[in-house]
This record gives C-alpha cells, structure tokens and sequence, in this order.
C-alpha cells in the first residue's frame, strides 16, 4: 500500500521521511510513501491515516491524504479527493470514478476527444472497452485508462536524500608540518572517494578547513574544470596547493568536503586523436602552476580589442572530440606560410637616431644596427576611456644584421620613449 | 594440385619502425625536402632571428590543432603570439601555454613533465631567444631523457634554437637561413609583405636547399 499527501507545506517530506525512508518527491506540493512494514507499528491503514493526520496536523500542515494498493491511484486521490481517502484494494475504480475527466494527467487535444465523445468523469472512461481504448488512443490511452481505474502500477521512485560527503579529524596531537598533514588528509580523502564511487558521483571541488590552535579557522578550496574520484590525483593536487600556501600554523583539526559533481563518461573511438588523460591533465596543470606560477599557464585566448599583444590565459579544459571522428589531417586554408611574430615581453627599450623623421639606428640591450629599410609610421591608438590606452607610432624595420622588427614611438611629455616589441620570424 | 602460373607468395609487410606524421607539414613546398615529421622523436629547427623558424613551427601547430591534437608550447622567454598562431590558423583552444619567465632550466623542467604525462600530440621548447651561454649550460642528458619519453609515443617534440642543442638524440633538424624581406612600394610608403628564406635539412643531411617564401598576414603588421 502507499499515502500520498498533498498540499502546500514545504514540511511534506518530512512528515512522510517518520513513517518511511521509501519516499517520491513526485512534485512540490506531493509526497508519496510506502506503507509496506507499518502494519505492525501502527494498526490497520485507518489508524495509520490518523496517525499521519495527528502528526500532520502537530507539525501544523495542512493537506489531503490518500491510500492505495498504487502510487498512482493514491496521487490522483489526494489530489482530487479532499480530507482523507482510503481506498480498499479491489474499490480503485469506484472511488476514482467520480473525478472529472479533465482532471486526468493527458494532452488536452486527448481530453477534448473524450468530452467529444461525452466522456465525464474517470468512471465513464474506465467503462469503455479496453481494445477500442488501444485501437483509438493507443498506447497512451491505455495508460490513461488504467490510471483511471487505479489499476497502473509502477514502482516508487524513491528520492535518496543528498549525502555529505564531509569528513572532519580532530588530531590527538596538533600537526604543524606537511607531511603528517597529507597523512591524515590521504585517509580522510580515500573513505570519501570511496563513498563517492558507492553513488557513482565524482568530485569537481575539493575544501579543507583548518582549525588552528586559537580557535582560528582557516579554509582551503581548490577546483577542478573536469570532475575527478582518484584519490591520488586529489592528494597530489592538495599537496601542490598546500606547498604553495602553506598554513604555517599548528593545526588542531581538519575538515575536508568534496562537492558532488556528475562522473563524466566518454566514449572514445579507435582513430581519435590522442589527448592527455584529464586527471594526468590537470595534475600537469597544477604542477606546472606550481613550477612558473599558476597564471602562467594555460589555454590563450584574443581579447576582443584592436590593443597590441591583448590575450589572457584561460584555465585548460580540452574538449574532447565527439566519439568515433576519424582523425584526418588538418587542412589549412591558406596556401603559403605565414610569416609568425615574437614579442620581447616586456618590450626593450631602445635608444633610436633619426634622419629625416625616420630610424636610422637602432641600440637595445638584445638588437642593435642599422636600419635598412623601414615601413611606417603607423599610427594606433583605442581604449582611452580605460587604463589599458594606448597611443603609438609603429614602424617595420630591417636591420643591417638580417633581422625584422617592430619598433614603436611613445611620446611623452618631455621627449619620445622608443621600444622594440618583437620580431619578425 | 598444380599451382597456378601467375601465382604470387604475399608476405606480409613490415611495420615501419617510426611512424612519421606527414600531415604535419602543411606546405607541400617542403616536401622535397622534408616528407614528415618523425612522431616520437626530436625535431629540431634552427635559424638566426628572423629566419622563418616561428612561422615552420606555428604551421606545424596549426595542421596539428586543426587535426583534433592537443599541443603544448614551452615558452622560455614568453615570446609566443597568439594573435599569429591564430593567423596561421591554429586553434588555440587546443593548446597548453607555459611561460617560463625567461628562465631556461624551468622551461626544460616544464617540457619534461609535459613529455612524461603524455597525451600531446605536438610539444614545442621553444629556446630560439635564449642567450647561448645559457643554452650551452644545459646537461646532454636531459636531450636523452626527452628522447626516452617521446620514443615509443605519437608526440613528436619541436626544439627552436638558434643552434642546435639536441645533437644526437635529435632525428631531424631543419635549418632555415633568411634571404631577404620582401617590402612593396618604396619608402616612405613602403610595405613589409613577407620573407624570402631558405630551408635545408641538417640531419640526415641533405645538400638540397629550398626557397620559401613566408607572408605576413595583413592584420599582423604594423
């Protein structure tokens, strides 16, 4: 047998989770329960519907409860059938049978064909023939028909309440340096990756929470672009990042919590493309973070600006390609080489003679010689309402020694600032 | 049961012992020279400055990126512009950039590590504006360590020197000199088009030597 209960509490669930953990949140204003075992505890099922009304009633909800042999029987009841409705196994179609027929769960084309057919209410819809019902309606219609019957049955969709996966240690001994620290944080992480797996989840945020010798607290979080469960690449990215923010406190206790994410899956196919596994990607990422600084690394992308050398470096998440693509080469539109630049970041400074308005020599403490041949100047300039203004005279210069540079002009106040951005190659 | 005349023993046919990646030479003008990129092995590419180097390099990381491969660039003194690899068409989505603070040992530290987790299809160290004195200090052993990670994986690793550096554990090592720019007009109005340069192959060696032409895209230059 299961209850619905029907209503505008948001302590519904609560109310059904004291008579049974087998509970379906069907939507926001319906629980649906089992009462399979409550015999025992609570009589037959009208001391059980009393009991469920007493303590409803405690709790201060107030709602419509019905039972039934099925979840669907006992939904349409209560939501239709005001107070308390028990419905005797075998008595479905005669109790069901008098709710308007507008009120069944179909398309309202569907509903406007029965009334067109002077269908009324459940009951003059049950009494139809169940082969003229599947050769009119088909199979939806013979779900209907069941529904109202209260003969569909289905099993309840049990809602499993949202786990913690948080673990707190409180250290006998307080622990000051990083490797007695990872030691206790490899167990914590282990049981909770362990526990993820049970529920088929993965990790894509990981949070340690210190508790330091004064009662202070201190919190650590790092997160991750493709959802992980080894537990070793999360003990090695905690340990990355606690190396390079060490907490250079004694600790007292440690709480880590792992937010749940969806594990991806991917199918891969024989001829695609290799790429870097995403957990080994990511531990790169941290440890090249860790080798030349986190912003240094990462994925380029343009800035939407006409400023020179606009880019930033975005956190590298490689999108894999679909499944199954044959790899075949990369076609190139263009039909020649295209010649590539290099930028000296930060740009050298330049001490530049003129003749005529034009370089005629260029000394840098990398570059140095005679201009050849020149193109310029060009004049560039944007973003004045901002800090990032610009505002230069660019030339292409040809050195004596063979090279191509851009060579630009700030001008200051008080005298001309020249710079060599990069070369040609 | 007698044999047929015209009969024909079909022995199977050796692997070859290293696979080469012909796809990753973009411009058939090379191919006289160079028909593929050798995959698990060094790849070398030196010139002076302004000698095509970055231009080979990028075209290389283009077809890669464009062919569904992730690539990584090492790059010692920050050099690399995304605006040009975008120009030669390379998809930057698929690409790791590792600054490497001008500091040569890092940049090698960084490469090792990207070599050993595996998985990149193109690897580029870029060392074409180290100092030489810098590039002199680095132990021959580290050249064999990346020998032995790539060897036996479809990574093929591109070093851009001014000079050659890998010596012997490199398979291939082209060699581009500058000829010429190319400018249209005359001053004052005169344009930068592009770069005659000349392309040879070191090792194996090869006396023949190709001329190429490099563009500059229109929107690159200043």
């Amino acid at each position: 047998m299961f209850a619905c209960l029907f209503g505008s509490s948001p302590l519904l669930a609560e109310l059904a989770g004291q008579f049974s953990p087998l509970l379906e949140l069907t939507a926001p204003d319906t629980v649906v329960f089992s009462l399979a075992g409550l015999a025992r505890l609570f009589g037959d099922t009208h001391q059980l519907a009393s009991e469920v009304s007493r303590r409803g009633q405690t709790m201060g909800i107030q709602a419509n409860l019905a039972i039934a042999r099925n979840p669907d029987a006992a939904v349409v009841a209560a939501r239709h059938l005001r107070g308390v409705t028990i419905i005797a196994p075998g008595d479905e179609a005669a109790v069901l049978g008098r709710i308007a027929i507008h009120h069944l769960p179909a398309d309202p084309v569907l509903i406007d064909t029965l009334l067109s057919w002077g269908i009324r209410t459940f009951g003059e819809f049950a009494a139809l023939p169940a082969m003229g019902i599947a050769e009119r309606l088909g199979e939806a219609g013979t779900r209907l028909r069941l529904l109202a019957c209260g003969q569909l049955s289905r099993p309840l969709q049990v809602a499993a309440p949202p786990e913690d996966y948080t673990a707190r240690q409180e250290l006998e001994h307080p622990v000051e340096l990083l490797e007695p620290l990872l030691f206790v944080v490899s167990a914590l992480v282990r049981d909770l990756t362990a526990r993820l797996a049970r529920q088929s989840l993965s990790t894509n945020r990981i949070t340690l929470k210190f508790t330091l010798a004064k009662g202070e607290q201190r919190t650590r979080s790092l997160e991750f672009p493709v959802a992980l469960r080894d537990p070793m690449v999360l003990l090695k990215q905690v340990q990355l990042d606690l190396e390079a923010h060490p907490v250079k406190a004694v600790i007292q206790a440690l709480e880590v919590m792992l937010h749940p994410a969806e594990t991806r899956s991917r199918q891969d196919g024989l001829f695609v493309p290799t790429a870097p596994e995403p957990e080994k990607l990511q531990l790169l990422i941290a440890r090249l973070g860790a080798l030349v600084g986190p912003e240094q690394v990462g994925t380029p992308a343009l800035l939407d600006t006409h400023r020179p050398d606009a880019y930033q470096l975005r956190p590298c998440a490689f999108e894999p390609l679909p499944g199954m693509v044959v790899k075949e080469p990369g076609t190139l539109t263009k039909p020649n080489l295209q010649l590539a630049f290099r930028y000296f970041r930060p740009p050298l400074e330049a001490a530049v003679e003129l003749q005529h308005g034009t370089p005629r020599r260029v000394r840098s403490q990398k570059v140095a010689g005679v201009v050849c041949q020149t193109a310029g100047p060009w004049r560039t300039s944007g973003e004045w309402w901002a800090s990032t203004a610009w505002s230069r005279d660019e030339w292409d210069i040809a050195l004596d020694s063979g090279g191509l540079y851009r060579l630009y002009c700030v001008h200051a106040p008080q005298r001309a600032n020249w710079f060599l951005d990069g070369s040609y190659d | 049961m007698a044999k047929p005349a015209n009969a024909k023993l079909d022995l199977p046919r050796p692997l070859p012992l290293r696979q080469t990646a012909s796809d990753l030479l973009p411009y058939r003008s090379l191919d006289p020279l160079l028909p593929g990129l050798p995959r698990g092995a060094i790849t070398e590419i030196v010139g002076a400055a302004s000698s095509g180097r970055t231009a080979v390099m990028q075209s290389m990381l283009a077809t890669a990126t464009r062919g569904g491969e992730v690539c990584a660039v090492v790059d010692t003194h920050v050099a690399f512009d995304p605006q040009s690899a975008r120009l030669a068409e390379a998809d930057l989505g698929k690409l790791l950039w590792v600054q490497c603070a001008h500091q040569v040992d890092k940049a090698m530290r960084a490469a090792d590590m990207i070599l050993h987790a595996g998985g990149f299809g193109l690897v580029v160290l870029d060392l074409a504006d180290a100092p030489v004195a810098a590039t002199q200090r680095i132990p021959t052993s580290h050249w064999y360590r990346f020998q032995r990670a790539v060897e036996h994986t479809p990574t093929v690793l591109i070093v851009l020197g001014t000079q050659s550096l890998a010596r012997a554990c490199a398979a291939r090592q082209i060699e581009l000199t500058p000829q010429s720019p190319v400018w249209q007009g005359r001053t004052p109005f005169a344009l930068l088009e592009g770069l005659e340069l000349e392309a040879g192959l070191r090792k194996p060696v090869l006396t023949q030597k190709l001329t190429l032409e490099a563009r500059l895209p229109a929107t690159l230059g200043a």
